[in-house]
C-alpha cells in the first residue's frame, strides 16, 4: 500500500510530466517497474551536491542604497546541498552557500571585499532520474547575509545586510556519470529582501526595504549515497 | 530627482537632543540677543578652551547638497567633464577668497591632515541633514527618515528666543531642520508658511519660486536660483540670528549625471555664498557678529552620479567657514577628522547655546570657534 506522501508524489509527478511537456525526456526514463538497469540510481536515498558558478545582482539592497550592481559586480559561490531523493523524481534538501563578492566601483585607494552567505531549503523535480541526461527544476527559499567591506587608510566601512530569500528558482540538467555521480549546468535565480542592515556593527531598520535578486549560472556535481 | 523615492515611512527615530538642566538660566541670558560678549560663561554653555562664549553670536548655515570636496579643493575632474580641469579658485572664487582672507576651509587632502565626513556613514541626504542639525550620527539609511524630534535650530528658537529660519530647495529638508513645533520659520520646496506673511519684493520672489520650473528637481522642488533669491531677501529684511540656506541643484544634477550642470550649480552656490558675504557687509553689527558655515550633506561616489552607504567615498565632505570668530587659516590642516555631527555643536558655541551632553554628541569645530582674541 502506498503512503499518502507517495500518492501525492505520484500525482504531482504525473502532473509535472504532463504540464511541463517533456514527454520525450519522461519517456526515456520510463521502463517497466521492477526491472531497473544496472546503473539505475535507487529511487530514494541521500544526495550530496556541490556547485560553483557566478552570480549577478539586480535591484537594490534597500531603496536608498543605489543599485547593487553599482557596488557589486557579482559573486562566486560555493554551495553545498544535502537532501533526500524520494518517489523517484523528487528531491528535498537543505543548502548552504559561501560566496566571495566581486566588488564594483571600488574607489581609488580603497580595498573592497565582501561575502554572500545563505542557507536554504529546496524541493526539486527530476524529469529523468534514470536517464543519461536528467533535467530538473526546483523551488526553494532561504536566508541571506550580504557583507561588504570597503577600507582605506586602516578605516573600514563594513555593511552587513540580512533578510529572507523569498524565492529561489532553479533549472538544470544532470549528466549521469554512472550510478551515483552526476554533473551538469544549473541556472538559478533568487529574489530577496534585506530587513536588517548594520553599518559598522550598528544595526538599522530605519530605511525602506527593496527587492533584490541574484541570477546565477553554475555547474553542480552530485553524489548519491 | 532625489536618490530615492519616499515609498515607505521610516520606523526609526532620531535621538532627541538632551537639553541641559540650566536651560532656564541660559534662556534668560540668551534673551539678550545682542548683549555684550562679556556674558558669564558657565560650564553648561557650549564653549571651547580659548574663546569666550558670545551670547549674541549669529550664524548662517549654507548647505550645498551633494557637492564634492574634490571639486572644491582640487578643481573639476576631466574624467567627468571631458575638458581640462578648472582650478578650484575658478569654480568657487568667492568661497576660496572668503576662506583665504576671512576664514577656514576644512576637508582638503593633505598629508597628515584630518578630513570631514558623515558621522553615520549613510551618505544620503536626509541622514546627512539630520546629523548637521542634531549634532548626532544618524542611523537612518535613506530619505525616509522620521521627522526629527529636536534640533539645534529648535533649541535656539524655543529656549534662546531668537529668530531662526530655514529656506531650502528640497521639500524634504523640513524633516531635518526642525520638529516643526518651536517657531522655526521653515520654507522648503515651494512651500511658504501661511503664518509668515510676506510683502513687497520678498512676496514677489516667493510667488516666483512657487511657480518656478522644478528642474533640476521634480515635483515640489524649488530650484536654487529661486531659493537663493528668496533667502537673500529674507536675510536682508528679517535678519534672522540663526539662518539656514539649503541649496540642492548640485545633487539633483549629479543624479542626472550632468557634471557640467553640476559645476554650474556649484558656481551658483558660490555666487550665493558671495552674496551672503556682501549682504553681511552691509548689515553693520549684525553682519560683524555673523559666522557663515558652508557644508554639503554628503559627497559623491567615485563615479560622480550617486552616493550612499555602500560607497564610503561618498561620505567625505568639507566645511568652509568665515566670520569674526573664525581664525583665518585658509585651507587648513586639522589634526583630526571632523564629521557633520560637529556642525551643530559648533553652532552652539557660536551662539552660546548649552552644550549637548548626550552620549554621541559631536564636538565643536575648534578651528571655527577658537579665533585668536
Amino acid at each position: 500500500m502506498k503512503s499518502t506522501a507517495a500518492r501525492i508524489a505520484t500525482a504531482v509527478t504525473a502532473a509535472l510530466s504532463l504540464g511541463l511537456c517533456v514527454p520525450g525526456v519522461a519517456a526515456a526514463d520510463d521502463h517497466p517497474a521492477g526491472t531497473p538497469r544496472n546503473d539505475e540510481p535507487s529511487t530514494s536515498g541521500l544526495r550530496v551536491g556541490l556547485r560553483a558558478g557566478v552570480a549577478l545582482p539586480f535591484g537594490s539592497a534597500f531603496t536608498g542604497s543605489g543599485a547593487l550592481s553599482d557596488t557589486i559586480t557579482g559573486y562566486v559561490p560555493l554551495r553545498i546541498d544535502v537532501g533526500y531523493r524520494f518517489a523517484r523524481h523528487f528531491y528535498v534538501g537543505v543548502d548552504g552557500q559561501l560566496a566571495a563578492i566581486v566588488p564594483a566601483g571600488c574607489a581609488s585607494g580603497f580595498t573592497c571585499s565582501g561575502t554572500n552567505t545563505r542557507i536554504g531549503v529546496m524541493v526539486a523535480y527530476h524529469f529523468a532520474p534514470g536517464g543519461t541526461f536528467d533535467p530538473h527544476v526546483g523551488v526553494g527559499t532561504g536566508y541571506e547575509v550580504l557583507h561588504t567591506s570597503r577600507a582605506i587608510d586602516g578605516a573600514a566601512v563594513d555593511i552587513t545586510a540580512r533578510g529572507l530569500e523569498l524565492l529561489d528558482l532553479e533549472a538544470g540538467g544532470d549528466v549521469r556519470l554512472g550510478r551515483a555521480w552526476r554533473i551538469g549546468p544549473v541556472l538559478s535565480g533568487s529574489l530577496g529582501r534585506f530587513t536588517s542592515v548594520a553599518v559598522n556593527g550598528t544595526p538599522s531598520t530605519d530605511y525602506a526595504t527593496a527587492l533584490h535578486a541574484w541570477a546565477m549560472l553554475g555547474i553542480r556535481g552530485a553524489f548519491d549515497l | 530627482m532625489r536618490y530615492m523615492p519616499f515609498t515607505k515611512r521610516a520606523i526609526g527615530r532620531v535621538r532627541p537632543m538632551q537639553i541641559a538642566p540650566l536651560v532656564a538660566a541660559l534662556a534668560l541670558a540668551a534673551c539678550t540677543e545682542r548683549a555684550s560678549t562679556a556674558s558669564v560663561v558657565t560650564d553648561d554653555v557650549a564653549t571651547t578652551s580659548t574663546a569666550e562664549t558670545p551670547r549674541d553670536g549669529r550664524v548662517i548655515l549654507i548647505t550645498i547638497d551633494g557637492a564634492r570636496w574634490q571639486d572644491v579643493f582640487e578643481g573639476s575632474d576631466p574624467k567627468f567633464s571631458g575638458a581640462p580641469s578648472v582650478p578650484p579658485e575658478q569654480l568657487m572664487p568667492r568661497a576660496h577668497a572668503l576662506a583665504a582672507t576671512r576664514g577656514v576651509a576644512l576637508g582638503a587632502t593633505r598629508a597628515g591632515c584630518g578630513t570631514v565626513h558623515t558621522a553615520g556613514a549613510s551618505n544620503v541626504s536626509l541622514p546627512g541633514y539630520l546629523e548637521i542639525f542634531t549634532g548626532h550620527a544618524s542611523h537612518c539609511l535613506d530619505n525616509a527618515c522620521a521627522q526629527v524630534e529636536e534640533t539645534v535650530f529648535d533649541e535656539a528658537s524655543r529656549d534662546a528666543q531668537i529668530s531662526v529660519a530655514s529656506i531650502g530647495s528640497w521639500e524634504m529638508l523640513g524633516r531635518a531642520v526642525s520638529s516643526g513645533t518651536t517657531g522655526v520659520m521653515t520654507s522648503v520646496g515651494r512651500d511658504w508658511p501661511e503664518a509668515v506673511p510676506v510683502t513687497g519684493h520678498l512676496a514677489e520672489l516667493v510667488e516666483a519660486g512657487r511657480n518656478a520650473d522644478p528642474y533640476p528637481g521634480i515635483d515640489a522642488y524649488r530650484p536654487d536660483g529661486a531659493t537663493a533669491a528668496i533667502a537673500l531677501e529674507y536675510l536682508r529684511v528679517n535678519r534672522p540670528a540663526l539662518f539656514h540656506i539649503g541649496l540642492g541643484d548640485t545633487d539633483e544634477l549629479g543624479h542626472r549625471s550632468d557634471y557640467a550642470g553640476y559645476l554650474a550649480a556649484l558656481k551658483q552656490a558660490d555666487d550665493t555664498i558671495g552674496a551672503v558675504a556682501d549682504l553681511l557687509d552691509t548689515m553693520d553689527e549684525d553682519g560683524v557678529k555673523t559666522t557663515v558655515i558652508v557644508t554639503p550633506d554628503h559627497g559623491r561616489n567615485s563615479d560622480f552620479r550617486d552616493h550612499g552607504v555602500f560607497r564610503p567615498e561618498s561620505g567625505r565632505t568639507f566645511v568652509l567657514a568665515f566670520g569674526r570668530r573664525v581664525a583665518v587659516q585658509g585651507i587648513a590642516c586639522p589634526s583630526h577628522d571632523y564629521t557633520l555631527a560637529d556642525i551643530a555643536p559648533t553652532i552652539r558655541v557660536l551662539m552660546g547655546l548649552p552644550k549637548d551632553r548626550a552620549d554621541g554628541a559631536g564636538r565643536a569645530i575648534d578651528l571655527i570657534t577658537e579665533a585668536p582674541k
